[in-house]
This record gives structure tokens, sequence and C-alpha cells, in this order.
């Protein structure tokens, strides 16, 4: 964990107020100007992309069985808006420090589960949190920040995306479970469980 | 490393289901879903809810259900909230027989040029022999589709190949949704077993999914970032 989050980082707020370290907002700037630079197609490729057109026939009706099969014909089956491109950049997990409800913030403990930067604290305005996610806004929850660009019809932008994850509540055999491993446990250690 | 210009992951589960009860109500009661993305599940176009089949989608996940396959496609940004879901899923239905799971990913990277497009094919699919058969001033030969399966162990003790119960299938084409671009797409492929299991096998799946997806997202990722790179190296 950082000695002193503003030592580390320049915490700065994008357009949708989540806020970012200075080296993400100068990198989504760069890919933004990569990206432009690699949209421009190269004469020819018209007819390479027609070709490609006819790789994997749609899947009609039940699919089949076969895990293999199944990876390329969902991908062509099931997302109808195929004119969108996301990739993620950045994905962090975060958990709730503490919530300011005076202030509308929450103070978070963010880690990198994909870009590999250095885990940091910082505060993120309640506004951001969607309306469905507010009631889990307590400390000690867990959420997802995905940095991600969007493409569409040559259109590039980088976006956030704030989730806070949900687990489903424990099972009566799944507390059974942790129940034998306790067992299991205090047998071992050979105290009674009346202790 | 090369960065893919789309990414997205799908999870498959061969078994035994019940489509009509995975429901956006019943996954918001088990509170796997926000009440904004169950409205926006009911609202879906093409939303079915049968015995037969169960399908519909939010902006950030497509579920399709069938009653001997499950299947869960992320839409928009994928983000560990995709595993989540699915691992959820199967932990609330500790009793459907499952047989096999599949880690999907898929990723879409573009090459700044067609001669760099074709170098992939010709590296992954060299054109020699078909030359022979179909000479390159009558006809012009390129790469569809390429799949190779990866597993531990030596090839001789692997064969046949397919009784292995773990094993990648890494497929290689022509991207069809971004121009100028290769479709790379890692199917993690496991057989399910609840021999020397104290868990049912929808249990299996939904740790191995808690567990194991995102380490195979960040492998995905890896392995084709590395075979675009060593092809056009």
């Amino acid at each position: 964990m950082p000695r002193d989050i503003n030592q580390n980082f320049d915490r700065q707020f994008s357009k949708t107020g989540v806020y970012l370290q200075r080296d993400t907002l100068e990198r989504s700037g760069r890919y933004v100007s990569s990206l432009q630079n690699s949209l421009k197609q190269p004469e020819g490729s018209g007819a390479i992309s027609d070709d490609v057109n006819a790789t994997i026939a749609p899947s009609v009706g039940r699919l089949a069985p076969s895990i293999e099969a199944l990876g390329a014909s969902i991908k062509q089956h099931v997302i109808r808006d195929a004119d969108v491109q996301t990739v993620p950049l950045q994905v962090w997990e975060g958990r709730v420090v503490s919530v300011d409800l005076d202030n509308q913030t929450m103070e978070v403990f963010l880690s990198s589960t994909l870009g590999g930067y250095e885990a940091h604290t910082g505060d993120i305005d309640l506004q951001w949190v969607s309306e469905q996610d507010k009631d889990l806004v307590v400390p000690g929850a867990v959420f997802y920040l995905t940095l991600f660009k969007r493409s569409k019809r040559g259109t590039v932008e980088n976006s956030q995306e704030l989730r806070f994850r949900r687990q489903p509540n424990w099972t009566k055999h799944q507390l059974a479970l942790i129940s034998k491993g306790a067992d299991a446990l205090l047998a071992k250690m050979g105290t009674p469980r009346s202790l | 490393m090369r960065a893919p210009d789309s990414f997205s992951s799908a999870i498959v589960a061969v078994g035994s289901f019940n489509p009509a009860i995975i429901t956006p109500d019943w996954l918001e009661k088990n509170q796997l879903i926000g009440s904004d993305d169950a409205a926006s599940a009911r609202a879906s176009q093409g939303l079915i809810i049968s015995q037969q089949v169960t399908v519909y989608e939010t902006d950030w996940f497509a579920i399709q259900v069938l009653d001997n396959q499950f299947t869960l496609q992320s839409k928009g940004a994928l983000s560990p909230t995709f595993r989540d879901l699915a691992s959820g899923i199967f932990s609330l239905v500790p009793h459907t027989p499952i047989t096999a799971l599949g880690l999907n990913f898929s990723g879409d990277y573009k090459v700044p040029t067609v001669d760099a497009y074709h170098k992939v094919g010709d590296m992954l699919a060299p054109k020699e022999i078909w030359s022979k058969i179909y000479p390159p001033d009558k006809y012009s030969l390129g790469m569809m589709t390429v799949t190779i399966r990866v597993q531990e162990g030596k090839r001789e003790e692997n064969f046949p190949v397919l009784k292995s119960p773990h094993y990648k299938n890494i497929t290689v084409q022509p991207s069809n949704r971004v121009r100028s671009a290769i479709f790379l797409q890692l199917n993690d492929h496991r057989q399910i077993s609840e021999i020397q299991s104290e868990m049912t096998s929808a249990e299996l799946v939904a740790q191995i999914i808690a567990e194991e997806w995102e380490e195979c997202w960040e492998h995905a990722q890896h392995e084709f970032g590395s075979i675009v790179d060593f092809a056009l190296a």
C-alpha cells in the first residue's frame, strides 16, 4: 500500500468525474492519437474485408453442444451491436474505505487487475455510482473500475465504467461446507467446540 | 506487446439446464444484477423465457440458456463483474449436472498494412503446398481459419489429442468486425468430473470461474499479442 497517495499520483478528474492518474490521461490521449492514424486504411483493404464476411456462418437455431464450436458461433450469434468494439485499457479492483455522505464521496483503495499499475487510494464522487449500486456503497464493498476504449463507426473514445461487485447470498450448502471446514480445523487444533 | 482493438469473453457450459429459472427477475432477486440491469434485460430485444430456451441481454452481457447448454457473452467493456455473474449463477444451481466448461476470449488486432495482414496468414499457414496445386498466376490463396490445440505433455503422450480433459484451442481468422484486423480466439476447455471431489459439478464450475477466469484473460491477451507479434516479426 502506498505511504502517501499524493506523492505517488496526481489525481485529475476526467469529464465523467471519476478521477484518473495523470499518466492514465496522458496514455489515453496518445492512444486516441495513434488510433486515429491507424484508422486510415491502406488502399485495397476493402477487398479483404469483403472476403472476411464469409468466414463464419451465423448460427441458426439450436447451437451445437460442442464448446469448440461455441466460441466462434456465439460471437456472431449473440452480439447484435457489432459496430461497437471495446477494449479494456485498465481494470482496477476497488474497495470502499469510507463513505462521506455530507460531501457525497467515497474514499477507496484501488489495486490494478489489468495494466500492472501501482495500488493507491483516492476519492470518488458518489454521483458516479449508478442508482442500482447506491445501496452497495458501504465500507468494505468491492467494485471494479474499468477504463476502456470504444470504437464505433470510425469514432474512437475513451470511457470508464464503475460497477459494484455482486455475489449471491450464502446457500445452506455453502454454509454447511464452511461449517464442516471449521469443525475440521477445530479438531486439528484439539480445542473443544464449546470454547 | 501488441494491444487489441476489441476484446470480449464468453463462458459456455455443457450439461442439463433448466432455462426457465434463469430469468432477469431471478438474477435480481439473488443479487447478481441490479434493478436497472434487470429492467434492461426484461426490455431487451428478442427476450425469450421458456422451458426450452432463455435469451436476453443487457448493456454488459447477453445470456442464452438451452436445456443442454449455458452461454454468457460479455458486451461492452470486459470487467470482473462478468466473472462474478457467471460464478454466482452456477453457485445458485449447485445440483445442475455439468460435463464441460469453456472459458472463451476473443480479440481483434488491427495490422498496419495489407502486406502485414497477409504476412500473418502466410506465417501461420504457409502456401508452398497450395501454390503447387493452385498456381499463383491463376489463383490467390488466403488463410481463413487456423486452430491449434495446446495441452500439457509431450505430443506422443497425448495421442489422440481429444482425450485430454483440459486443453486450449487457439483460433486465428480474418476479423469480420474490424477492417484489416486479425481475429484471435482462445477456448480454454475443461471436462468437468465430480470424481474425487466433494463438490458438485456446478460448484466446481463456479469455483473454476471464480479462481481462474481472470488469469485465463491475462493469458489470452498475452498469447494473442505474442502470436501477432511473432507472425509480423
